[in-house]
């Protein structure tokens, strides 16, 4: 039981990470490849705020929200101008270097010892009962953020970023906001994968940064083109398969050196037979192309 | 220099308008060239409001450059462009082109160009002015007040739909409709911008002849009823005169001749 309380945590702080991209990637038709290091910058404000300051869980994930979203100004702004290929360049640059950052600044990240002791949220001894409070505190939280990314999909900016998505140029010949759209999206997606990085700090009690690396945003990206974009039921669906995929591996009883390789290859697999058979993904409306 | 072309604007608008002031768009000595080609050469065109004019030319003569150019998407070599827009003029070189759009201008596009994976609705509620501003965070915190907003603009829409006789097809994909469908949903997404100044870019392309008529009309009606300034670009002259105040010619670059339809 505590081996699939641990997995469902994960499935919920992926579910999040994975309906956040799709916001950007599924509604937006933007392409963001920095999101694990979002999603580490998150981590490292919560943990920050709760060992250093030792403020309270809530407002230490409002603090992780508030720095990835304020940081996503690093893709945001220059994507103005940027668009397709260039884009992505831009949003790899960021993920490299925020990589380096949390690597390299000792003073604050304790570089690549990372940061340990991030208190839990929960009030229990026994583990058992610790795993069912994260459980039951981490669902609540995916509720209220699935209820807000539904409020802004069903909202005119929805919308005008589902619009601007399909044809740019026609969207702003009429009126629609391009640029202030894709600061917005970039804002609201960046502060909700912060969320996500607390809870995954919080709940792991230990951060390092190669927990954030550009494998982990391509990970990400495959939630969403897996499960499929454009609605709710894709980054569900996409967080489940790609969880899934090395607990199902654990059970052949690899050694370790070639169950590492073993799980990159079924990722490759599993992407490139989804591009081939169903681009939309397994459960999405939309084309990423 | 600068006053003098505004004294040249001012005889052309005089001229055109009968000592009025009301024009809806004036280009003054328009250049523009792509690479050594010389696309645009001098051109001078004023439109009254509530005018439709129609703009024909060879393939390459530069009409649906002339168009980008008021369009706010291709900014001219030299020369100026200002239209008059609720209430004041906006010198199109300064402007984005939503920011033109936002001030009345709308276009319907040679290859249409609606949103082809949102709904027929969706398409013409996304031209909507009074939600164009609404941001994510009104979205969320404001949802109430949003959604009022958004319900008197899906009847408006829906209005607009059945003007253009699309109101049953409301709930489709625009993926789905016929050339001619998207066109007429096209021209309801333009009604629903509530935009005074219309480029119309080849409407009636693709559209067999009962479709054609059923727009001829509509654009007509619109024309006289509700005041639209239209600069229309269209190889089937011969249809779209009849409703045109005037038709211009251009070649080379340049205005070469203008008649009464």
């Amino acid at each position: 039981m505590s081996y699939l309380l641990h997995l469902l945590i994960f499935f919920q702080i992926y579910v999040i990470v994975a309906m956040s991209l799709n916001l950007l990637i599924g509604y937006g038709g933007l392409l963001q490849i920095a999101h694990a290091a979002y999603f580490g910058i998150g981590a490292y404000a919560a943990a920050l705020l709760w060992t250093k300051l030792g403020i309270g869980f809530v407002p230490g994930l409002m603090g992780a929200a508030a720095m990835a979203a304020v940081l996503s100004l690093l893709v945001s702004l220059p994507s103005w101008r940027f668009r397709g290929d260039y884009f992505v360049m831009i949003s790899l640059a960021v993920q490299v270097v925020l990589y380096s950052l949390m690597y390299n600044w000792m003073d604050v990240t304790n570089g690549p010892y990372g940061i340990t002791a991030i208190p839990r949220p929960a009030f229990s001894g026994s583990t058992s009962a610790i795993q069912w409070e994260i459980f039951a505190i981490y669902a609540i939280i995916v509720l209220l953020l699935a209820c807000v990314l539904a409020a802004a999909k069903h909202s005119p900016f929805g919308r005008s970023l589902q619009a601007m998505r399909d044809d740019e140029l026609a969207a702003r010949s009429l009126g629609i906001p391009v640029r202030r759209l894709k600061v917005e999206a970039f804002l609201l997606a960046s502060a909700l994968v912060g969320v996500a990085g607390g809870l995954y700090a919080a709940y792991v009690g230990y951060i390092d940064p190669t927990s954030f690396t550009l494998d982990e945003s391509i990970l990400m990206l495959s939630m969403v083109i897996v499960g499929g974009t454009g609605n709710v039921r894709g980054p569900l669906i996409g967080a489940a398969v790609l969880i899934a995929i090395p607990e199902i591996l654990r059970f052949l009883s690899l050694p370790d050196a070639v169950a590492a390789n073993v799980r990159l290859l079924a990722y490759g697999l599993l992407l490139i037979l989804m591009m081939h058979w169903r681009p939309q993904g397994l459960a999405g409306r939309y084309r990423f192309e | 220099m600068e006053a003098v072309a505004k004294n040249m604007f001012e005889i052309e608008g005089a001229r055109l308008a009968g000592g009025s002031s009301s024009w809806a768009v004036r280009t003054m000595d328009l250049r523009l060239a792509f690479g050594g080609n010389r696309v645009l050469d001098g051109l001078r065109l004023t439109l009254r409001a509530g005018e439709a004019v129609l703009l024909r030319g060879e393939n390459g003569s530069g009409k649906t450059t002339l168009l980008n150019v008021l369009s706010g998407l291709i900014r001219p070599d030299a020369g100026s462009v200002v239209l008059y827009l609720k209430g004041r003029d906006r010198d199109v070189a300064r402007s984005s082109p939503e920011q033109l759009a936002c001030c009345g201008l709308g276009r319907l596009w040679q290859d249409i160009r609606l949103f082809p994976t949102m709904t027929v609705l969706d398409n013409v509620l996304a031209a909507s002015p009074e939600l164009l501003n609404r941001t994510a965070l009104a979205g969320i915190v404001f949802w109430p007040l949003v959604r009022r907003q958004e319900r008197a603009a899906r009847e408006r829409a829906l209005h607009n739909l059945a003007l253009v006789g699309m109101e049953d097809r409301a709930g489709s994909s625009a993926d789905m409709l016929s050339v001619g469908q998207m066109k007429r949903v096209a021209l309801a997404r333009l009604l629903q911008s509530e935009a005074d100044f219309w480029l119309l870019d080849e409407p009636l392309a693709g559209l067999d002849q009962e479709s054609a008529s059923g727009l001829l009309k509509l654009l007509e009606k619109l024309n006289n009823g509700h005041g639209k300034t239209m600069l229309i670009v269209e190889h089937q002259h011969e249809r779209m005169a009849p409703i045109c105040a005037r038709t211009c010619f251009l070649a080379d670059g340049r205005l070469h001749a203008e008649t009464p339809a």
